[in-house]
């Protein structure tokens, strides 16, 4: 009971992380600044993980830091950090109010599975594919429903709020266009959704305890925590209370026995126990021979207790721990680095056939340095199609090979890249989109257009149109004279930085008569040209007007 | 037409008819007399120069017979400026935000009852609003900055004269608003020589793809006669002379100091051209329009105050 009082502190926590991300994926004004978002994602597990590999700098040890919280108190990560983690508590406490609650048995561990999903996520990640990591990532899956279902929802009812103050002649609310370009991402994010529902109704933590890798790893690493969550053999009355609040469904009331690497630190036993029969304990040096058991030498810490001086020692072998794992994770570093060439080109030539018009592969942002990578470090969070200010960046299916499933692209028919604008390398939370200034930017070449002639209006209707030319930041795509008077565009890939403003601006249809083809690597480019003065004499003003 | 427009058309159409009646008489009255306050002027067409865009438009109004030609008490009045591009006021590619504010404020001096200014963008409609100082000069001025980024805004009209262009969707305030204000920034384009008064219509207009597939030209100036804005203002303060439409940088603009103003929107685009040191005949769509009886293109046929600062 002394140790109630986590439990509201655990909620508390939890619905701010919640509810900040939540409005980070749905919001459309750029209300938050991006440090803040960073500041908000800087926890969030693999995110800071594959950052962390990338630029090993304490600026992304977030996931370090859970490693030690763990260390110390279980998965505290998962009821506060986690969003899907939260969400899954949302629906369980709303089947409470609506329904009995279906009680989540006691039941052993799904040890095979939950090994088995973590080993090929591993050996996935070795060789550079983020296939489970897309899949299972409870921070990006939770990011694709957000950013999937909840931000088209959202939209609509600003919409609809704009479209009512309209009639009151008010237009302090405007109106944000809701297109899906590609339906596979929402399909498996309802998908997504409807399983998660389903299974926090009807089996409480069930997906962070079996599916999800996250859970997996911090399960291990909780098995080694300094202060445990135990029950009492004394004061215990196998009442049975906190079992039957428990939504990991790892206590055993008649063993007396809590499955701490399952337990997603909750607090809700605490709050459930009307004696001072469950709590947190010292567990550390008890541990190595012993099976989590209720030996009465351990006693129950309580808030009036100070912590026992030996816990420092503990903390220092725990160190040690992780310092044996950072040169593992090295070791792991160079061995993605290594495979990435051979097994991403691999994924990238295997998947689109060469068609006229298209990309042969997706473009992908500026600041995401070359395919490789980007499809190596993008767990498809979907950020980054949330805070998009014009909304270029599209999530995909399979454009990137079954490795880079869900992975957004440039999708130039859906928008094109500001050419200011830098908002996606700000809020990456992956490393996958590296941070750029917009000096970087202006000569960042994520691409370069191509002219496909023969389809050009120009060619074909013998009518003047320059879309493209007149969208182009750069003038890289310049108006040459054609036949009589009529102009047509030529390309100089050199100053061209791919921002799609040309492949968007082109009318011709079905297929654009100009496209921006993918630069593997992202190249530097030429600034624009100073100047370019043609036959027509330079227009001067006149001290007299001309008519 | 929604049923608010609808109220509104009819309530207008009835407040016109009532106008016209009460005061058609009175005017014939007094036209031979006395030309009375804001009467309108003499001149087809006023050309300003070196000046400020602000003192430049004051003093053009003023020999145009002052805003209450042109925007009546109790009117709305939509203030439609060149916004398509995310550039700051000095790259020229949008209209002087300066400029805009001097507008609205002066509509409302002359009784304007709500002043919306909107363009539909090329770059991100926010952006734009807010880098081309617009947004700001607008709520400045007190007036309505709306956005046009909608399809649900913009309603499907027939343009009866038109050759290649037989229906737009037209946003909704063209279509309900009084007094149509078109502020255009004089360019050079990479798609149609110049782009002022006509070519600013493509903003009003939600599928400008349509019009691209379609001879571009032969639409601009179709569309040119569907509504004739009751007033052209042509900024030719900051001209962009190359890599226009958008431009790169600041160098492509010159500083000309120039206003143009008149009903006539082919003449005041012909004066543009004028201006541009490019003949009107030049720019096919000026040709077209002149050519369709939209307005006249022949500088010398019109009466114009020609002022320097």
């Amino acid at each position: 009971m002394q140790l109630a009082f986590l439990k509201k502190i655990r909620v508390v926590v939890s619905l701010v992380f919640f509810i900040v991300t939540v409005f980070v994926f749905v919001d459309f004004t750029g209300l938050l600044a991006t440090r803040l978002i960073g500041a908000l994602l800087y926890l969030q597990f693999i995110p800071s993980f594959l950052k962390f590999i990338e630029a090993l700098s304490i600026a992304a040890a977030g996931f370090f830091f859970i490693l030690i919280l763990t260390i110390f108190f279980g998965r505290i990560y998962c009821s506060t950090v986690c969003p899907l983690g939260t969400l899954q508590d949302i629906f369980t406490w709303l089947s409470k109010k609506f329904r009995k609650r279906t009680r989540i048995k006691f039941t052993k561990p799904q040890n095979g599975i939950r090994y088995t999903i973590l080993g090929a996520l591993v050996l996935a990640l070795c060789f550079s594919s983020l296939f489970f990591v897309n899949l299972l990532d409870p921070y990006s899956l939770a990011g694709k429903v957000f950013s999937g279902l909840l931000r088209p929802m959202f939209y609509l009812g600003n919409n609809i709020l704009s479209r009512i103050l309209q009639l009151f002649d008010s237009y302090a609310v405007y109106s944000v266009p809701v297109k899906i370009f590609s339906w596979p991402p929402v399909l498996f994010s309802l998908f997504f959704l409807v399983l998660i529902i389903f299974l926090s109704v009807y089996k409480g933590r069930w997906y962070c305890n079996t599916l999800c890798p996250v859970g997996t790893l911090l399960g291990i690493f909780s098995r080694f925590s300094v202060f445990k969550i135990r029950m009492d053999e004394t004061a215990c009355t196998s009442c049975g209370l906190c079992a039957k609040e428990c939504k990991a469904g790892c206590i055993d009331v008649k063993e007396k026995k809590v499955d701490f690497s399952r337990c997603v630190a909750c607090f809700d036993c605490f709050k459930a126990c009307p004696e001072e029969g469950i709590g947190y304990r010292i567990a550390f040096f008890k541990h190595k021979g012993h099976k989590e058991s209720t030996k009465d030498t351990e006693r129950l810490i309580t808030t009036s207790q100070p912590l026992s001086p030996l816990c420092n020692l503990s903390v220092l072998s725990v160190k040690k721990d992780n310092n044996t794992n950072l040169s593992r994770r090295n070791f792991f570093k160079t061995t993605i680095l290594g495979t990435t060439a051979i097994l991403s080109a691999k994924t990238v030539f295997s998947g689109n056939k060469a068609q006229q018009g298209i990309s042969a592969v997706p473009v992908t942002p500026p600041g995401s340095v070359s395919i490789w990578h980007y499809t190596s470090k993008c767990t498809a969070c979907h950020l980054c199609v949330s805070a998009c200010p014009t909304k270029v960046l599209q999530p995909t299916f399979a454009e990137y090979g079954w490795s880079g499933m869900f992975q957004p692209k440039m999708n130039y028919h859906a928008e094109y890249c500001n050419f200011e604008c830098v908002k996606c390398s700000e809020v990456c939370p992956t490393g996958a989109i590296l941070p750029i200034t917009k000096e970087q930017k202006s000569t960042l070449q994520i691409g370069t257009s191509k002219f496909i002639k023969n389809i050009c209006i120009v060619v074909t209707k013998h009518t003047a149109c320059g879309a493209c030319s007149e969208h182009c930041p750069t003038k890289a795509v310049e108006m040459v004279p054609y036949l009589g008077d009529l102009m047509i565009p030529r390309v100089d890939e050199k100053i061209c930085v791919g921002c799609g403003a040309c492949e968007y601006a082109c009318p011709t249809k079905p297929d654009k008569a100009i496209y921006v083809e993918a630069n593997l690597y992202h190249r530097k480019a030429l600034k624009p040209k100073k100047k370019v003065e043609d036959k027509k004499k330079a227009i001067k003003p006149t001290d007299d007007f001309p008519f | 037409m929604d049923r608010r427009e609808f109220f509104k058309k009819s309530i207008l159409t009835g407040v016109a008819a009532g106008a016209a009646m009460t005061f058609g008489d009175f005017r014939k009255v007094f036209a031979g007399k006395i030309p009375p306050p804001g009467a309108p002027g003499p001149f087809d067409l006023v050309a300003v120069k070196d000046g400020e865009p602000v003192q430049m438009f004051d003093k053009a109004i003023e020999s145009l017979g002052g805003m209450k030609n042109f925007v009546k008490q109790g009117q709305t009045v939509v203030v439609k400026p060149n916004i398509g591009w995310d550039t700051s006021p000095e790259r020229g590619a949008n209209t002087n935000p300066a400029l805009v504010k001097r507008i609205i404020e002066q509509c409302f001096s002359a009784g304007a009852k709500t002043v919306y200014v909107f363009d539909n963008t090329c770059d991100n409609w926010n952006k734009c609003y807010e880098n081309s100082g617009i947004q700001k000069a607008v709520k400045d001025a007190g007036g309505k900055i709306v956005p046009a980024n909608s399809e649900s805004n913009f309603q499907q009209v027939d343009v009866k004269s038109g050759k290649k262009l037989k229906n737009a969707k037209v946003h909704e305030l063209i279509l309900s608003s009084d007094v149509f204000i078109n502020v255009p920034v004089l360019k050079c384009h990479s798609s149609s020589v110049i782009t002022a008064c006509m070519k600013n219509h493509m903003g009003i207009v939600w599928d400008r793809g349509f019009w691209h597939r379609n001879n571009l030209n032969q639409c601009i100036a179709d569309f040119a006669g569907y509504r004739k804005p009751d007033l052209n203002v042509v900024d030719a303060y900051r001209v962009m002379t190359k890599r226009g439409p958008r431009g790169v940088s600041e160098e492509d603009v010159v500083l000309m100091k120039s206003l143009i103003l008149s009903k006539d929107i082919v003449a005041a685009d012909a004066a543009a051209a004028k201006l541009f040191g490019t003949e009107p005949s030049e720019v096919p769509y000026i040709k077209l329009a002149h050519e369709a009886g939209v307005g006249t293109m022949d500088l010398t046929k019109l009466s114009i105050n020609r002022i320097k600062m």
